[in-house]
């Protein structure tokens, strides 16, 4: 009888064994290969753990439903139509329908407004500026003042002294 | 390529018939992890549906078809943590009665023996449990009830293959100790 096999495998050697077999070294292995009392040490233990899984698997109790889910074609159907992209969606129709038929009649709106507003008061400027530097009173852009033939000049008609006599200016200023 | 991987592929490009064969080889692996954590029957079932309504809503993020195992029982486990979690904030609120489901429904075709013998093993499991840290319990349980490898258990638990050996080392030592759990393992298996 050899020495290898008086020494049997220890405790911690066995349960390694069964956990992870490269972890014993060369002269370990031999010996459990040889010795019927680790052997059977080992077996024991191994069907005891066989047994702890055999009946947790049959004392498990049967489920009393179906386990798959009950939503199943909810959850694989496409995106398009779950709640939350229908609300997004709603929301984007909203939006355009309220674009089409209520911001872009304001907007017309907005733009005719401002062209008027900006019209007159060119002209009212155009028609203050003329009168306060040259005296001159024009409807016509200033480009094609200068081409008409005679200029109506409000300070020196005729009209003007029939109704601011001179004599009143005179006595006012005195 | 094997055939969980085929399902897995053809689930993840919007194959029906893929995604429920899936589902119909795991259920009951999942129930019984499920299971043998909550010890509670109705609640086992619901967070069983919920852990595959998370498969089937993020199985197009699976990259390695062949670790399609370790994915799931990694949902599975993370769901049974927010379960409770969920129960111990109820709890501390005071809207739940306890912490740790006692409940212990008996089948409807069992005889009594086996129902007996159901109990006692229920029993000696959650002794067994509080003997165990939580990382020993849960590599002990994932090995020898749930029958994952070394690999798919690190996996499944975001550890090192040698923390886990390690674990379930301890836990084994700690097995061994419990003398009342292998004479019921050693009766009942005769």
């Amino acid at each position: 009888m050899s020495v290898q096999k008086t020494i049997h495998l220890n405790d911690d050697a066995i349960l390694w064994n069964l956990i992870d077999p490269d972890k014993l070294e060369a002269s370990e292995k031999m010996h459990l290969q040889d010795c019927k009392i680790c052997q059977d040490m080992q077996t024991s233990l191994q069907l005891e753990l066989d047994a702890f899984k055999q009946l947790s698997r049959a004392f498990l109790p049967k489920p009393k439903r179906n386990l798959r889910p009950i939503s199943i074609e909810k959850t694989v159907s496409p995106a398009f139509f779950r709640m939350k992209n229908a609300l997004v969606y709603t929301f984007m129709i909203m939006i355009c329908v309220g674009a089409i038929f209520g911001l872009w009649p304001t907007q017309h709106n907005n733009i005719d407004k401002l062209a008027i507003e900006q019209t007159k008061a060119s002209i009212e400027n155009m028609l203050t500026d003329d009168i306060i530097n040259n005296g001159t009173y024009s409807i016509l852009p200033v480009t094609f003042q200068y081409i008409v033939a005679d200029e109506f000049e409000i300070m020196s008609t005729p009209f003007y002294d029939y109704v601011f006599p001179v004599s009143t200016l005179s006595v006012d200023d005195s | 390529m094997d055939q969980i991987s085929g399902w897995v592929k053809a689930a993840q490009s919007g194959n029906r018939y893929a995604l429920n064969q899936l589902i119909d080889h795991y259920q009951n692996d999942i129930f019984q992890f499920v299971y043998y954590r909550v010890h509670h029957q109705a609640d086992a079932e619901d967070l069983t549906q919920d852990i595959f309504i998370q498969v089937i809503r993020r199985i197009s993020t699976v990259k390695d078809h062949k670790m399609f195992k370790a994915w799931l029982y990694k949902i599975a486990r993370n769901r049974v943590i927010d379960f409770f979690r969920k129960k111990r904030i109820l709890f501390f609120m005071g809207t739940t009665g306890d912490l740790e489901s006692e409940t212990c429904e008996s089948s409807e075709n069992a005889s009594p023996e086996t129902e007996m013998n159901r109990k006692e093993f229920t029993m000696l499991l959650k002794s067994l449990s509080k003997d165990l840290s939580k990382w020993e319990r849960e590599v002990f349980m994932m090995r020898f009830i749930d029958d994952l490898d070394i690999k798919d258990i690190a996996l499944a638990l975001g550890k090192n293959e040698n923390t886990v050996k390690t674990h379930l080392f301890r836990a084994l030592q700690k097995f061994k100790k419990q003398k009342k759990i292998r004479e019921f393992l050693q009766i009942t298996k005769r």
